[in-house]
């Protein structure tokens, strides 16, 4: 016969290995994105060797993010939604003013990441204008789709840093990078604050199972409160995945995340639907 | 009805809801049996969803939708989210490119047995979120009331039973219900994990046992049925000796499913590692089997939105 105490005991086994897994899984990201930053040494002037460098980027583009995308007809009049096929980053190449008045060299690479904002993305990704949306809308009413590339920019003067080994050969007295990454932001900073977003999730995650737990097992056990408890962790069981899938793509780095985004006839611009 | 086999699809669903009716309105039948019963039948109703959103079992629309309702709250979902999330998606139809919502590389535990565990928990809510973005398109109106309604049934009688008492509701109605629900998130990663997406015949791992299939509507024949989505589940079995077998990685026909879990997450720890798979009509040509040529996935769109008005 299986009692409420021996169903009660095997439901909270049930929450709690679910919630330890979430947590698990949450930790697992963390731990990865804050090894990611400790490879990220910064250079100092002059410097030789694998590392961070800063610097304002000098003549035409530096690097370029591509998104593939395709756009259909929302079902609210007006609207193509957009979702992503496939994305890439390119090192264009070019030339950074380091802050201490020195000069770098940043060679071409093909394959690369390229970190920019979602803002910096949505700039890139917004509809032009009116007569843009509607020549995008009879495409995107088709059953084949808007197909278009979204190529987001590192342009001159923007201020960036790259990821990648430092040779003493450059142009004239400055050194010569060969780089994997691109970011129009501290991709360190950016790193430790996803790893901190992790870790405040697991945290709170772990309080509220605390909590729900607690309430389902106030005296006396099944009564007024203790189902209180029990509704609590039912709705806490169902909505910790959805939170912690929300944190995965939460802790995306910039040039996985999915850029996705909608135009709106007449609004100009695409929101951006990916956290970063 | 369409098919006499859909007799045995009928039956499984008809224990499953006496079982939850028993356990609900009996306390003498509230003991293990029951429950695991209940918990196994409740996968079971999620094969038949499955079975249904590809070939509806009745000739009649209302008839279909009222089944639909019936098995969206045994799983406790609207039974449609299929049509986006399996039909469309899974088969690499309507994914423009997309990673399938179910694919097993969410999920990276070094632990293999945390990955089996954990599986449902970002299947689940990619599946859903995938469904969103899919049913805001324009076009799919009807699919979104169908979605609510099969959502109002599932949820609205699941609460009704809760607010008449909420601790046998939990018990033995909701956690037979996720279990269900769960079970067919975790059978993405059973049968595709190490395999080969891009291959045309071992992408996907079937489970032979005959015993096994019957109750299962020969759902563990996933190859054939994933390269041809059309094929009545009856016809599987019969379809994958004669096309599957002289083609697949003869490492992806598996006996038994039960031997399977246990080898690959209770006796090893690691992770499979990606297998060396190779379609065997590639390497032994004289397998090839005359008149049949090997069908590439996706397999066709109109067939895909047959199934998907007949459901």
């Amino acid at each position: 016969m299986l009692t409420n105490e021996v169903m009660g005991a095997l439901a909270l086994a049930i929450l709690w290995v679910n919630t330890l897994l979430v947590a698990a899984d949450a930790g697992q990201q963390a731990r990865a994105l804050l090894r990611r930053r400790d490879e990220m040494r910064a250079l100092g002037a002059g410097a030789r060797g694998a590392g961070l460098v800063r610097g304002r980027v000098v003549g035409g583009a530096l690097a370029v993010h591509r998104v593939e995308q395709v756009g259909r007809a929302g079902a609210i009049e007006g609207t193509i939604l957009f979702h992503d096929r496939s994305a890439c980053g390119e090192i264009l190449g070019g030339a950074l003013a380091e802050p201490d008045g020195g000069a770098l060299t940043v060679e071409a690479v093909a394959v690369a990441e390229v970190w920019l904002t979602p803002g910096e993305l949505a700039r890139a990704a917004a509809c032009a204008s009116d007569a843009a949306f509607d020549q995008a809308e009879g495409h995107a009413r088709k059953a084949r789709g808007f197909s278009r590339t979204v190529n987001a920019t590192v342009g001159a003067d923007a201020e960036v840093f790259v990821l990648g080994e430092a040779r003493g050969a450059g142009h004239g007295d400055g050194r010569a990078l060969s780089p994997i990454l691109v970011a129009t932001m501290d991709p360190r900073a950016l790193l430790a604050r996803k790893a901190a977003l992790a870790a405040t999730f697991v945290t709170v995650e772990l309080v509220l199972a605390a909590a729900c737990t607690a309430a389902a097992l106030w005296p006396p056990v099944f009564g007024r409160i203790s189902t209180v408890g029990g509704v609590l962790c039912l709705g806490f069981f169902l909505l910790v995945q959805p939170a912690g899938k929300a944190l995965r793509d939460a802790l995306l780095t910039p040039s996985r995340a999915p850029v996705r985004g909608r135009w709106t006839r007449g609004a100009g611009g695409t929101e951006p639907q990916a956290a970063r | 009805m369409k098919h006499p086999a859909e007799w045995r699809q009928i039956g499984i669903v008809g224990v499953y809801l006496a079982l939850l009716v028993a356990m609900y309105a009996r306390p003498g039948c509230r003991n293990p049996i029951f429950l695991a019963a209940a918990c196994y039948f409740s996968f079971l109703n999620t094969v038949v969803i499955h079975n249904h959103l590809h070939q509806g079992i009745f000739h009649s629309k209302a008839a279909n939708l009222a089944l639909r309702c019936v098995l969206s709250f045994g799983a406790l979902y609207p039974a449609s989210a299929n049509i986006p999330a399996h039909n469309l998606v899974h088969h690499h139809f309507d994914d423009d490119g997309q990673p399938d919502w179910a694919a097993p590389d969410q999920v990276s535990f070094g632990w293999n047995l945390l990955n089996l565990l954990h599986f449902p928990n970002v299947g689940g809510p990619s599946t859903f979120a995938g469904v969103q973005r899919w049913a805001a398109l324009r076009g799919h109106e009807d699919f979104v009331r169908q979605y609510r309604l099969e959502s109002a049934v599932a949820l609205g009688v699941t609460a009704l039973l809760a607010v008449h008492d909420f601790w046998t509701t939990l018990f033995f109605v909701v956690i037979p219900q996720l279990y269900g629900a769960r079970g067919i998130l975790r059978i993405n990663l059973i049968q595709h994990d190490s395999c080969d997406t891009a291959s045309d015949w071992s992408h996907s791992r079937n489970f032979v046992g005959r015993g096994f299939n019957w109750i299962m509507c020969n759902n563990g024949y996933h190859t054939i049925h994933h390269n041809r989505a059309g094929l009545h589940w009856s016809a599987l079995a019969e379809a994958h000796a004669r096309e599957v077998v002289p083609r697949i990685d003869p490492s992806l026909d598996e006996p038994s499913m039960v031997g399977y879990l246990l080898r690959t997450y209770l006796l090893r720890a690691r992770r499979p590692p990606m297998a060396a798979l190779v379609d065997r009509d590639l390497v032994e040509p004289e397998r090839r089997v005359s008149g049949v040529r090997p069908t590439r996935r996706p397999v066709r769109r109109p067939e895909v939105q047959t199934e998907a008005e007949s459901a």
